[in-house]
């Protein structure tokens, strides 16, 4: 993975001895909250219903095992005694003491993190395929370019108040993990005439007004790439809207130009800056930096099969189904650590869990962990001789539920138990859901299904993409829920990018699970062989199932 | 503190006059700046001064502003609100692009923590808003070693 240089290290401890003085001076009433406001969200600090919450930044979510135990550390010493993963592969901590906040990023730098950015109206950290680097389906590892974005995007005089926040993700593989359909700005792995590059998406998003990114290049050669995200950005923040922060996102910019347009005044900027090639040299030692320190020897080919268990044992047989994915080298695996276990908040990771996941990556692989879109965590070295070992001390610590992809495996926000946004509770319809949705047999057999929750029009929880998406609305001081199907974070040939329509009228929080109940006979009375639920939906179209939930 | 500026990383007393109500009965010389429109206005009329400030606003636009620059003696960018972030690319454009020399004042909501981005940008000079302490704002300059942004192209 990316080693900070020195230069990295001093920019680090600098900017925590700035954030150091900057919480004294709020401390001692010399610096206002209004003024101090965009200075701590710049650092990841957000003031929620019980206080401060801290999000650090995790580039393109990738982890060390150092760095697993250094959460440990926060969510034992400052924290209640866990940490929660978000869709942006970073985790948050939500109980923190403002004072305090400064020895916290301390002891990130140590471990070469930071919360630079993760909030704020600035560019927040790039996101990448969670399979990035192993996907036997990858083009190019989206990594380094992330790493080149991240050095160019980290405190960038010029970007630091843009008209609202900015998010980008990259993906390398033909089957788009990073919903980059759904960011500010996409950037897809492509191969045209033999050449590798990347294909530039621009003003997707959800929130309020979801929208799908549009092309704005069909190929760009890796050298060109940041030079043509700054002109993206220069545009934005000169052109985007700044009177209403509901219409400030760069998808309404490009929507209100069309992309034509707003191509051309891009296209136009980019003229002055298209001779800054990226240093080529740079990029092929970064990319040698995510390769070097990982080996993934041709003997694994040979490692014996966990057979005599898998054919003892159903559970672990359908753990192996579920949770391990195929990866690029042979006798290799990506093993999914499910962070959804029945009852448990999605994306919750207890102190001793963390511990445990820690020494799980060191002992299995090769001191790796990503974390997720979906809110879960993979170690992405695994060996086959490993397999089963690895599976009974993820049990041990309720880190094996078999339920990676299906309807139990819901991404959710943090909704009105935490989040001064909230109209509606998440967290504990999510449970509810999860623990309907608790037999593994029966998630197997209704296959992939993403079920998203927002607990407001926000839509953190990205509900405008789920194949199920729930969205929390306020109805007279009762938290109610509207429910849409066939929403679709990525993209492939058979299944584009989409938002999902609406079923039927909100219902509370104790009749979700019925709806859902009657969405699932449904799918089984309507699929065709082995389609999952979105296939069906796509198929069959969205009628049939809203005259399901009305009957 | 009103009538102290920061002009390089230095604490001086103001010399800039801002009108920015537009230019009205005042003397105009090249350290009184007025707004843009008013700016085009006056580089046509025969009793102009060869050189004057020009007062750019978050929304005006900059790029008009590149054939006319030798006229303009220095730049006032307003920050009406620091949050909005408009100001930093005028800079960067007066500065990379333009090739702009004279003095970059950065006026209204000019904090002390913003300082460093907006001298990153090509902001030279200073008032900051009403209370800010010039003196130990400078603090601002020297924090950080290095930047970011380094090694991203070939040098």
């Amino acid at each position: 993975m990316y080693k900070y240089n020195d230069i990295d290290k001093r920019i680090v401890h600098a900017r925590v001895d700035e954030f150091r003085g900057q919480v004294r001076r709020r401390l001692a009433g010399e610096l206002a909250e209004e003024d101090f406001l965009p200075l701590r969200l710049q650092n990841g600090l957000y003031n929620q219903r019980h206080g401060y919450m801290l999000r650090v930044g995790v580039p393109y979510g990738l982890l060390s095992s150092d760095q697993m135990r250094t959460f440990a550390l926060i969510a034992e010493r400052y924290d209640r005694g866990f940490g929660h993963f978000t869709t942006r592969q970073n985790i948050q901590f939500n109980y923190m003491e403002l004072e305090e906040v400064p020895d916290i990023l301390g002891h990130l730098a140590e471990v070469e993190m930071h919360a630079i950015q993760t909030s704020g109206n600035c560019v927040r950290n790039v996101t990448c395929d969670p399979h990035a680097g192993v996907a036997p389906d990858e083009l190019a590892d989206p990594r380094p370019l992330a790493e080149m974005l991240r050095q160019y995007k980290e405190l960038h005089p010029e970007f630091a108040f843009l008209p609202r926040k900015f998010k980008i993700a990259i993906s390398g593989a033909p089957e788009d993990r990073a919903a980059t359909f759904f960011h500010d700005i996409g950037i897809q792995a492509v191969e045209v005439n033999g050449e590798l590059g990347w294909r530039i998406l621009v003003g997707g998003g959800i929130g309020r007004t979801p929208r799908i990114a549009a092309e704005i290049r069909d190929f760009l050669p890796t050298v060109d790439v940041v030079s043509y995200v700054e002109a993206i950005l220069r545009v934005y923040n000169l052109h985007g809207r700044r009177d209403n922060k509901y219409k400030a996102r760069i998808k309404i910019l490009v929507g209100a130009l069309g992309i034509d347009a707003f191509r051309d005044q891009v296209d136009a900027e980019w003229e002055h800056l298209k001779h800054q090639k990226l240093d080529m040299d740079r990029y092929e030692q970064i990319v040698r930096m995510f390769t070097d320190d990982v080996e993934h020897p041709a003997e694994a080919a040979a490692d014996p099969e966990p057979s005599t268990r898998r054919d003892a044992d159903p559970e672990f047989a359908r753990w192996l189904r579920t949770n391990v994915k195929d990866h690029k080298h042979p006798g290799h695996h990506i093993v999914y650590i499910s962070l959804k276990a029945p009852g448990q908040p999605p994306g919750d990771a207890t102190t001793e869990q963390l511990l445990v996941i820690a020494s799980l990556m060191d002992r299995y692989s090769q001191g790796r962990a990503t974390a997720t879109y979906n809110q879960n965590l993979t170690l992405p070295h695994v060996r086959t001789r490993d397999l089963e070992t690895l599976y009974d001390a993820l049990v041990a610590q309720n880190l094996a539920t078999a339920n990676i992809n299906t309807i139990a495996d819901s991404i959710c926000c943090p909704g009105l138990d935490f989040c001064n946004l909230a109209s509606a509770h998440s967290i504990p319809v999510a449970q509810k859901i999860n623990e309907r949705f608790n037999d593994p047999a029966e998630l197997e057999d209704i296959g992939k299904l993403h079920l998203n929750m927002s607990g407001c029009v926000n839509a953190c929880g990205h509900h405008h993409t789920g194949h199920i998406g729930i969205l929390g609305v306020d109805k007279a001081g009762v938290g109610h829920y509207q429910i849409a199907i066939g929403g679709n974070p990525g993209a492939g040939e058979e299944s584009p990018a989409a938002v999902g329509a609406i079923i039927g009228p909100a219902v509370t929080a104790d009749e979700v699970v019925g709806v859902l109940d009657n969405l699932i006979d449904r799918y089984k009375a309507e699929r065709d062989q082995d389609e999952t639920f979105l296939e069906t939906v796509r198929r069959v179209g969205v009628d049939t199932f809203r005259e399901n939930q009305n009957g | 503190m009103g009538n102290r500026m920061i002009f390089d990383q230095v604490v001086v007393p103001r010399r800039y006059t801002i009108l920015d109500d537009g230019p009205h009965e005042s003397v105009l010389t090249s350290e009184t700046a007025i707004p843009l429109a008013d700016f085009y206005e006056l580089l046509g009329r025969e009793d102009a001064p060869s050189t004057i400030g020009v007062i750019l606003e978050p929304g005006d636009d900059v790029t008009g502003l590149e054939s006319h620059l030798d006229r303009a003696s220095f730049v006032a960018l307003h920050f009406p609100k620091f949050t909005d972030g408009r100001g930093y690319s005028h800079a960067r454009l007066l500065r990379t692009r333009y090739g702009f020399e004279g003095a970059i004042l950065a006026y209204g909501d000019v904090l002390r923590d913003q300082l460093l981005l907006m001298h990153r940008s090509g902001v030279n000079a200073f008032y900051m808003r009403e209370g800010q302490d010039e003196v130990a704002a400078l603090e601002a300059f020297n924090r950080f070693e290095e930047q970011y942004q380094f090694g991203l192209y070939p040098t």
